[in-house]
């Protein structure tokens, strides 16, 4: 999706995931990436975020941790 | 294959026993049929062997099931519910830890005189949450764990046996409302599923941009940590749709 040149559409492919029933949370590891700079290279952030879930479809919080 | 898609629990296939077992008589009902073995006395020492070790497990089975630790939590959850004050007794919810517990107390909420219990655990979390009013509980398990946060006061009340204790939760600080959903132990179905919209719409943010119905994944109080630009934590405000410092 992001290979063809002047792509539009930046993505957050989910690399992994992990569901903790217990406590409500989801932490995931994604790659924030950017905008196609038009050559077909694709740079990324990696991301590992933590989620809380509050029920009725809602999350109360969200932790992100990036390398940079 | 049905059982491991539907994340089913491995003795779901214990009924796969029978015909694993009939074919296997058949089998070797036919192989006596057509060639008599010189060693028929193993094939009778198989069949002793079975016959002792089916009796051995049925009589060990009997001897190791306790079908009376059911009603002896109930009974001594009743016992905890009856030493409390009229008064506060009516406004106390009885509140099973596991859907185990909480299940024998409501099987035996008539012969104790007892009301029926709550609980979050499992499927025990959809039922609706205690009524407004009943603002203290009677706790039956090993730990308040997660509701200790929504009540000042947390003691002790009774013994309810198998490691598990009767709490008497006092001063609700939220409505029921409110902690129900955050204090139901949820089925990773329900979670898989909200992790798969939140991921629709953030994959739908990446092609527009727009990131104004982002925050309505969140709830009005939802805090947000972000380690790369230092420890800041942001609420959501309601007149915007979005995040604030």
């Amino acid at each position: 999706m992001n290979t063809f040149p002047g792509s539009e559409m930046p993505v957050y492919p989910v690399e992994w995931y992990s569901i903790d029933t217990h406590k409500g949370w989801v932490i995931f590891k994604n790659i924030n990436t950017m905008k196609d700079p038009g050559d077909g290279s694709v740079h990324g952030a990696p991301v590992i975020t933590v989620l809380e879930y509050a029920g009725d479809d809602k999350w109360s919080y969200e932790e992100d941790a990036l390398f940079l | 294959m049905v059982f491991v898609a539907t994340a089913g629990r491995p003795y779901y296939l214990a009924g796969l026993y029978v015909p694993l077992a009939a074919a296997g008589a058949l089998r070797l009902q036919r192989r006596r049929e057509t060639a008599p073995s010189r060693r028929r006395w193993l094939i009778w020492l198989g069949y002793g062997l079975s016959v002792a070790s089916a009796a051995a497990v049925l009589i060990l089975s009997v001897s190791i099931a306790r079908p009376d630790v059911g009603e002896r939590i109930a009974q001594r959850a009743a016992t905890a519910y009856y030493a409390l004050p009229t008064e506060r007794g009516e406004r106390t919810v009885v509140f099973g830890e596991s859907y185990i517990v909480t299940a024998y107390v409501d099987g035996y909420s008539k012969r104790y005189q007892q009301p029926e219990a709550y609980s979050t655990n499992r499927s025990y979390g959809y039922f609706p949450p205690p009524p407004a009013g009943d603002d203290t509980v009677l706790y039956v398990g090993r730990d308040p764990g997660a509701l200790r946060t929504y009540f000042a006061d947390v003691r002790t009340v009774g013994d309810v046996g198998d490691d598990m204790r009767a709490y008497l939760l006092t001063g609700q600080r939220q409505s029921w409302d409110e902690i129900w959903p955050r204090v139901r132990t949820l089925t990773r179905e329900e979670l898989e599923e909200v992790f798969q919209k939140y991921q629709r719409a953030v994959i739908e943010v990446g092609k527009t941009w727009d990131w104004s119905g982002y925050a309505d994944h969140f709830t009005e109080d939802a805090k947000y940590v972000e380690h790369a630009m230092g420890n800041w934590k942001a609420a959501k405000t309601s007149a915007s749709g979005s995040f604030r410092r």
